[in-house]
């Protein structure tokens, strides 16, 4: 597979986000793309993300964008979500965030302003909200390779 | 206080929109009377000064970065030099300027998200960012790509975007090569000439009118824009060292609110900290490209108006990126991250300028380079009482209105101030009441 970002530009084509922050199970999307990074086909440039706005720096260019999220609606520990965006779940269960643009919000100002990728997939992973999160556990690697086996291995979900 | 006769009515904004971090605000009215306005932070204390006693001052800027996923720099800036004051160390010119430009990011990129997508829809009377765009996509496409360059600058000083680890006492952990700071001087050439722009667009959106008494408190140092150091000034004429801040200002706990408030000591006053109150104090010393927009546009000074906050923010974007540029070309490289020096114990303090005011920190130290005090004033704290009593101020020109929009003005009001919840101890929600 090729690099697909661009080494003149530094822009990335296929890019994978992990959500997140350094407190309790909000950092489940930073912990999980770290997971990922260790089996990242070139082609995939993977990022994290404090706030849902900072995806705005990187989508010039950008045809792939993929945004991993911990997901609050807690049935199943680590049970994984594939959304397309756009995906109506996602619009009728807004969360409170930094500055009142969560992803949904983010994704439709990209829109708005014609940066929106063709291709937005949003992964979420059930978990507690504000629990603390062991470091790695079985879970969230069945989380990485369900992700990896499906978008790296280009296998259906 | 309940009156049998006249009955109270209460206006509650429960959680307060587009600011970082969550709190509320609650009036409490019988008839036109005002009983009380509290801004309820309502997020639990976050006990960071207690979590760095003990630890390594090494520790510091690590963990004072977590205290806000917007302005790191600015904790671990105030940091550093408060322990570099507990160390005696002094830094050379060329890591103080590099210190600089490290700020000047932060500011592009703090200040123009607040400008573009937090405070800009609410003088067009629109509900977000996202109809903003729609009304105005080339002004909000470039404010992203503004606040996109100052992240570049952060993540290639910082070592990475999200709380940046390269700040350490006596310097930096590693230098940028000559080449990796030239790669921005492009990038910062069309930003001053588009950071003037939007200056420009800000100037023509008819601001509400309002004029309020304030003591406007921020850095000044007599050769530059005070952003790193300086002494603590106010519009009243008073002028202290950084080492008496706490003599002068103080914090105190209300029951309503997990964050301190500060005032003024002895009075008891509340103050106002900055952009506004940056450029009311400090417009001499702009950059020139940022002091000719400022007149251009007419400017006032001195301001009393909360609502002309987002022009002063707009033309500290200007100053960044101007300052920002004359660092970045004068930059050549060099081998000493960091100056030498020796731990021992002490005391230093040192107050920076945050993107949205002045924050303070001091630090005991034991003989081990162990923490053993540490104090944190962020600027929202300070403003935090300043807020309350604008809204008592604001509030009696908006009681004719239904409680749903005088609950959507005062969280606009709100928003002058850029407050940053999550730091002071995150969002607002209005509550009114009426007796």
């Amino acid at each position: 597979m090729n690099d697909q970002t661009n080494p003149e530009t530094g822009l990335h084509s296929w890019l994978m986000v992990g959500l997140g922050s350094p407190h309790g199970s909000d950092r489940l999307g930073w912990d999980l793309v770290q997971l990922l990074q260790e089996t990242r086909p070139e082609a995939w440039t993977i990022r994290i993300a404090r706030v849902p706005t900072d995806v705005l720096d990187w989508l010039e260019g950008c045809q792939r964008l993929h945004l991993v999220d911990a997901c609050p609606m807690f049935e199943q520990l680590g049970r994984v979500h594939r959304l397309l965006w756009p995906d109506a779940q996602i619009l009728q269960n807004r969360t409170t965030t930094s500055h009142d643009y969560d992803v949904p919000q983010v994704l439709q100002l990209a829109q708005r302003l014609g940066q929106l990728p063709p291709e937005v997939v949003i992964w979420a992973i059930e978990v507690e909200a504000n629990t603390r999160l062991d470091p790695t556990p079985e879970w969230m690697i069945a989380a990485a390779r369900m992700i990896t086996s499906t978008e790296f291995c280009n296998k259906a979900v | 206080m309940n009156s049998p006769e006249v009955p109270s009515r209460a206006i509650r904004v429960p959680i307060l929109t587009r600011v970082e971090g969550e709190g509320s605000l609650l009036v409490k009215l019988r008839e036109r009377e005002i009983l009380d306005v509290q801004l309820a932070i309502y997020e639990p204390p976050r006990l960071f000064e207690s979590l760095l006693r003990g630890r390594p001052f090494s520790d510091v800027a690590d963990i004072t970065a977590r205290i806000c996923g917007i302005c790191p720099i600015a904790y671990q800036m105030t940091a550093v030099q408060a322990l570099e004051a507990a160390f005696a160390v002094s830094v050379d010119p060329e890591i103080r300027r590099l210190r600089r430009l490290m700020y000047c990011g932060e500011w592009i990129e703090s200040l123009a998200l607040h400008v573009h997508l937090l405070q800009a829809p609410d003088f067009f009377d629109l509900d977000s960012g996202i109809e903003l765009a729609e009304r105005f996509p080339d002004e909000v496409k470039r404010g992203l790509r503004l606040k996109k360059i100052g992240n570049r600058l952060l993540e290639t000083l910082g070592g990475r975007a999200i709380h940046p680890v390269n700040l350490a006492v006596g310097g930096f952990y590693r230098l940028p090569k000559a080449a990796e700071l030239q790669t921005l001087i492009s990038d910062f050439e069309w930003g001053l000439a588009a950071a003037i722009d939007t200056v420009r667009w800000i100037a023509t959106i008819p601001l509400p009118s309002i004029q309020l008494p304030y003591d406007y408190v921020a850095i000044q140092h007599p050769d530059e824009y005070g952003i790193i150091e300086g002494e603590v000034v106010c519009s009243d004429g008073l002028r202290i060292s950084h080492h008496d801040y706490e003599q002068h200002y103080a914090e105190i706990q209300v029951p309503h609110s997990t964050a301190l408030q500060s005032r003024r000591v002895p009075t008891g006053r509340s103050y106002f900290v900055g952009p506004l109150a940056r450029v009311n104090l400090n417009r001499e010393q702009l950059a020139e490209p940022a002091r000719r927009i400022a007149d251009e546009i007419q400017f006032p000074t001195p301001c009393h108006n909360a609502y002309y906050g987002i022009l002063a923010r707009s033309i500290e974007v200007v100053h960044a990126f101007a300052e920002g540029l004359e660092h970045l070309r004068s930059y050549q490289g060099r081998a000493d991250a960091r100056v030498p020096f020796t731990v021992k114990n002490g005391s230093g303090c040192a107050v920076t300028e945050a993107p949205r005011g002045l924050i303070y920190h001091r630090y005991e130290v034991d003989s081990q380079g162990r923490i053993e005090l540490a104090k944190i004033v962020p600027p929202t704290s300070q403003n935090q009482a300043q807020i309350e009593g604008d809204l008592r101020a604001l509030l009696p020109s908006l009681l004719d209105q239904p409680d749903a929009q005088i609950a959507l003005n005062c969280e606009r009001f709100v928003r002058n101030y850029d407050p940053c919840i999550s730091c002071s101890t995150h969002f607002l929600n209005l509550r009114i009441e009426r007796e």
